[in-house]
């Protein structure tokens, strides 16, 4: 690939070669140019529409917000993470200005209300990653190992509620929640119930996060292990290796790149949710998103910044703890 | 698609010896209960949505307890909701406008990225999936943000465009930000190899993508009616797009066997 | 910083809170929906169409009820464009919207934002002749939040108020007090897990402060809330939050919405509900008898929206004429009866019903004393006024 040379094109014009069609065909072929038709919009698009605003977002977040006029005072401070994580902004943020986080017996862990947002939907985004995996790995795997118009089916099915929109399926399980919604009802017609899980608030925000992310655990899974040589799994188990021990030394090292990235796609979002709990948590769970929400509500656009800030590079630091782990347990052969 | 059979799970009756007796029964048991478990999964996914859509036949429809008649008054009620058209009107441009913006830059894109070995390009597949692991609310907020305090200023007539997070050329802006890594990875797994084992993990990436797109749809308008539980109107919505795109997805699913098959890459479906 | 009704509710909340959630029903969601594009449309570029004056406005949903009969009436066209809230109006004027819009109708607490950013202009005393017709007390309120100079910047358009509401199904009669919302044992009733609050800061700390003044026989927390602003301490603010954390476990949940509240309580998920006077209305109206309202002992907090005119608007006059309509009798009951809120003009009661009237009409002058104005924080504890409310929701 030779360096085109800039000039070559009033060259050619100079020459008078061939038609306006040979000329763009010859201009398009050389490297350079083709590099910028190629990468030309995809990075003004990135870099106007992804890093601009990420960029912006980290500047504001070293800013203060005017409470009275909305404006942003363009003075450095790292006062907004101080507020965010529970330091010396005022002196009664600690007692006063914050909640308990933990309590045993006369042991009490206090926390600012973002650092609980945080650690809460940490929390919830992990049991509803962990229960995504619990139940897509059987079916992924059930789905793997056959073929045919019921396996079509299957898939089918289990697309169709995730094509169906996010919040109409959160909003199919507000019918369900509820101190009297349908799940309590039944279970009070059969003198069960009703059962305080049943009622809005974490669990029923779990059961819809779990429901609405499902798929993308389920296809990523199937799509790792459709591609993967059963015939190890029988050789292995020819050879005397237990069920037990098939699962852990062949098929999940084998089909770890699905889990990893299965994991991220239901934990990312989960972590960002705040649809479903506003939904399904009946204004009682405070996940990060709505909090960050009612920020950029309220105008304080420099602590909504640095909250969105901090949870960007905790995803990002926890991905590169993934990743990496990943490779080392592959190269482990664990 | 997979290529196995049932045989690879069913081992020759008459070459088992007597002590592997215990092991068929074992393995009916456990594929036994992995249809249970499928068949339980299955329900999780869809009861809520069919009670739905009962309700969205029932009068009131509120709660399953206390319906007192079927009827199609629900549709009528939501089919002659002006509000609902126009929102699905905007949704389906949203769609289109982000779908074929994310499409064309992608495409591009990954010409280069498979084709040429400079550095950078590295640094911008990076940044190119980096929407992928940023949660949505998250980017929105940037997005927000810097449109308000960059851009939006009244007098240029942009504030209603880019100020409200559910306008048009915001959502449209940052869908097909959020669309690019779908695309990226589809097109440049395509370029690379026509790898055949690719192919369930390009359908997974297809329908990822094509989610992507056909989030907006009505969402504005069924937030608020969400929000304000709606559900008479709510109802009979949700269950007439479950059916349109029950259909629409029958027809890819068949669609993207026929294309297999030309491309060679399918060999023993039925 | 929770600038009105909707400060607290949070980004996902589109609307105003409980008491417009009709705003996207009925008849006026139809009568909207067209009618939304083409103002948005015309809002952006700003006097145009017909012949006449045409006035543009930014406001709530159930405004486009009076539409047709203004523009009769007055002989100009009039674009209105629904907002969801208080503040969103507010930002957007502040943004250089005072240029295209000529009406806007906040809530009151917002009125003093409007007037600090030189964006209103004073009363057309001339045009507004039904001022003087508005109950005193309203006029008091004027007076005291945005008056300047002796120039009353806003006219008072429609008002509510808000209490609880309980199932008298299950809830004994009792003296209506926040002790039921409080307090374990003030009622003979198991209402742990069945109490829903507002989910809204600017609604439900001013309950617990009213709870407080009571409860502790501290009028001082009384008294941050009559004057221009709130002005609570930080020790109050703190006291206020511990008693919301506390009142939390024995909570449903958090409500902003009304069809939400409306359906929860009509389902059972709940007995106590604090919530405005018009989703009991709305209840009683579609047969559910069993609701009960009531205003506490303690003092209730009550709304006002308030219509204002840009400084920069080409025809003052004119749009101060059709501010007047708002509150003149015919267009003031088309406009009670499709939010279920009264005129803040008494008059209006005579275009109504004797059962409407009963619901939304006039009420007698002494009983608005019972009533104290949502308001703003003040700005030195608006940062820990926020963190509360946060610290509650987190709790």
């Amino acid at each position: 690939m030779a360096t085109p040379n800039p000039d070559e094109i009033e060259d050619d014009a100079a020459r008078g070669a061939g038609t306006v069609r040979a000329r763009l065909v010859r201009t398009l072929s050389r490297p350079r140019t083709a590099l910028g038709v190629t990468m030309g919009p995809g990075t003004v698009w990135i870099a106007g529409l992804l890093v601009a605003p990420l960029v912006f977002m980290l500047a504001v977040s070293f800013t203060t917000t005017n409470l009275t006029d909305y404006n942003i005072i363009w003075e450095p401070t790292l006062a907004r993470f101080r507020e965010l994580l529970g330091g010396s902004v005022d002196a009664g943020l600690l007692d006063g200005g914050s909640v308990v986080l933990l309590e045993v017996g006369s042991f009490q862990l206090r926390a600012t209300a973002f650092e609980k947002a945080i650690l809460l939907s940490y929390a919830i985004a992990t049991v509803t990653t962990l229960l995504c995996l619990a139940l897509a790995f059987p079916l992924a795997y059930l789905l793997a190992r056959r073929s045919g118009p019921l396996v079509k089916a299957t898939i089918f099915l289990m697309l169709l509620p995730f094509f169906t929109m996010y919040l109409v399926r959160a909003y199919s399980w507000v019918l369900m929640f509820g101190s009297k919604g349908v799940i309590n009802s039944a279970l009070g017609a059969v003198g069960v119930g009703p059962l305080e899980v049943f009622n809005y608030g974490v669990p029923a925000t779990i059961v819809g996060l779990t429901h609405a992310y499902y798929p993308y655990m389920l296809l990523t899974l199937y799509a790792s292990m459709d591609g993967l040589d059963f015939s190890l799994v029988e050789a292995a188990r020819d050879l005397g290796a237990s069920r037990i021990d098939v699962i852990r030394d062949q098929i999940i090292p084998l089909t770890m790149p699905g889990i990893v990235g299965g994991s991220l796609f239901v934990f990312v979002p989960s972590v960002g949710a705040f649809i479903t709990p506003q939904i399904l948590g009946q204004g009682k769970v405070q996940m990060v998103g709505i909090l960050i929400e009612r920020w950029v509500y309220e105008s304080r656009l420099s602590l909504a910044s640095a909250g969105s800030m901090f949870v960007v590079v905790s995803i990002v630091a926890a991905m590169v703890l993934a990743f990496r782990y990943v490779e080392l347990d592959e190269l482990g052969g664990a | 698609m997979a290529t196995d059979t049932d045989t690879d799970t069913e081992p020759d009756v008459a070459d088992v010896a007597g002590s592997r007796l215990d092991h068929r029964l074992v393995d009916r048991l456990l594929r036994g209960s992995l249809y249970t478990v499928a068949a339980l999964i299955m329900l999780f996914l869809w009861v809520p949505l069919l009670i739905m859509i009962v309700l969205s036949f029932a009068d009131p429809a509120t709660t399953l307890a206390g319906v007192e008649e079927l009827t199609l008054d629900n549709y009528q009620l939501a089919v002659s909701d002006e509000n609902m058209w126009s929102a699905l009107r905007g949704s389906l441009a949203i769609a289109t406008a982000s779908a074929t913006i994310a499409t064309v830059l992608g495409v591009l894109a990954s010409f280069a990225l498979t084709r040429f070995g400079y550095r950078f390009l590295n640094v911008f597949r990076t940044f190119g999936i980096l929407p992928m692991i940023i949660p949505g609310v998250i980017l929105g907020v940037g997005l927000r943000i810097y449109f308000r305090e960059v851009f939006a200023r009244e007098w240029l007539g942009l504030v209603a465009l880019l100020e409200s997070p559910t306008g048009f050329v915001p959502v449209v802006l940052a869908h097909s930000v959020y669309g690019l890594p779908f695309v990226l990875l589809v097109v440049t797994a395509r370029l690379y190899t026509f790898d055949e084992s690719l192919e369930s993990f390009e359908d997974f990436i297809r329908a990822l993508f094509l989610t992507k797109f056909s989030t907006p749809v009505v969402t504005q308008w069924m937030f608020q009616q969400i929000e304000n539980l709606n559900a008479p109107k709510l109802n009979p919505v949700a269950t007439m797009i479950v059916a349109i795109i029950a259909v629409a997805l029958a027809v890819a699913m068949n669609v993207g066997n026929v294309t297999g098959y030309v491309a060679g890459t399918v060999d023993d479906e039925e | 910083m929770l600038q009105d009704d909707n400060g607290t509710g949070s980004g996902v909340s589109t609307g105003n809170g409980r008491s417009r959630g009709r705003r996207i029903d009925r008849r006026t969601y139809l009568a909207g929906a067209g009618a939304a594009g083409l103002a948005a449309a015309a809002g952006c570029t700003g006097n145009g169409g017909g012949g006449g004056t045409t006035i543009n406005i930014l406001t709530w949903e159930e405004f486009r009820e009076m539409e047709e009969n203004i523009e009769e009436t007055l002989d100009v066209s009039i674009n209105i464009e629904a907002s969801a809230s208080s503040s969103t109006m507010f930002q957007r004027w502040n943004q250089g919207a005072d240029e295209e819009f000529d009406v806007v109708v906040p809530n009151n607490n917002l009125v003093p934002r409007f007037l600090e950013s030189e964006l209103i202009a004073p009363v057309d005393t001339n045009a507004v002749t039904n001022y003087g017709g508005i109950y005193d007390k309203f006029q008091q309120f004027v007076d005291q939040q945005f008056t300047r100079d002796g120039n009353a910047y806003g006219v008072p358009i429609r008002w509510g108020w808000y209490g609880y509401s309980y199932d008298t199904r299950s809830v004994p009669e009792h003296d209506p007090s926040y002790q039921v919302v409080f307090e374990d044992d003030y009622v003979d009733a198991d209402l742990s897990g069945n109490i829903v609050m507002y989910d809204e800061a600017n609604k439900t700390m001013p309950v617990a402060a009213l709870y407080l003044a009571e409860a502790r026989d501290d009028p001082s927390y009384r008294e941050a809330l009559e004057g221009e602003e709130m002005t609570f301490s930080e020790e109050q603010i703190n006291e206020m939050q511990d008693l919301l954390v506390e009142q939390k476990s024995r909570l449903q949940g958090y409500i902003s919405k009304d069809p939400r509240f409306i359906s929860g309580f009509t389902q059972g998920n709940f007995l106590v509900g604090h919530s405005g006077r018009n989703e009991t209305i709305e209840m009683r109206t579609s047969g559910e008898d069993w609701v009960e309202f009531v205003v506490p002992q303690e003092g209730a907090m009550a709304w006002y929206e308030t219509a204002v005119v840009s400084a920069a608007s080409d025809d003052t006059e004119a749009a101060w004429e059709v501010v007047n309509e708002f509150i003149a009798p015919e267009n003031g009951a088309a406009l009670a009866r499709a939010g279920f809120s009264p005129s803040c003009n008494p008059d209006v009661a005579d275009q109504l019903t004797e059962e409407q009237n009963e619901l939304y009409g006039r009420i007698s002058p002494e009983r608005l004393e019972e009533f104290i104005p949502l308001k703003d924080i003040a700005d030195d504890v608006e940062r820990e006024y926020s963190n509360a409310w946060n610290n509650v929701k987190a709790a």
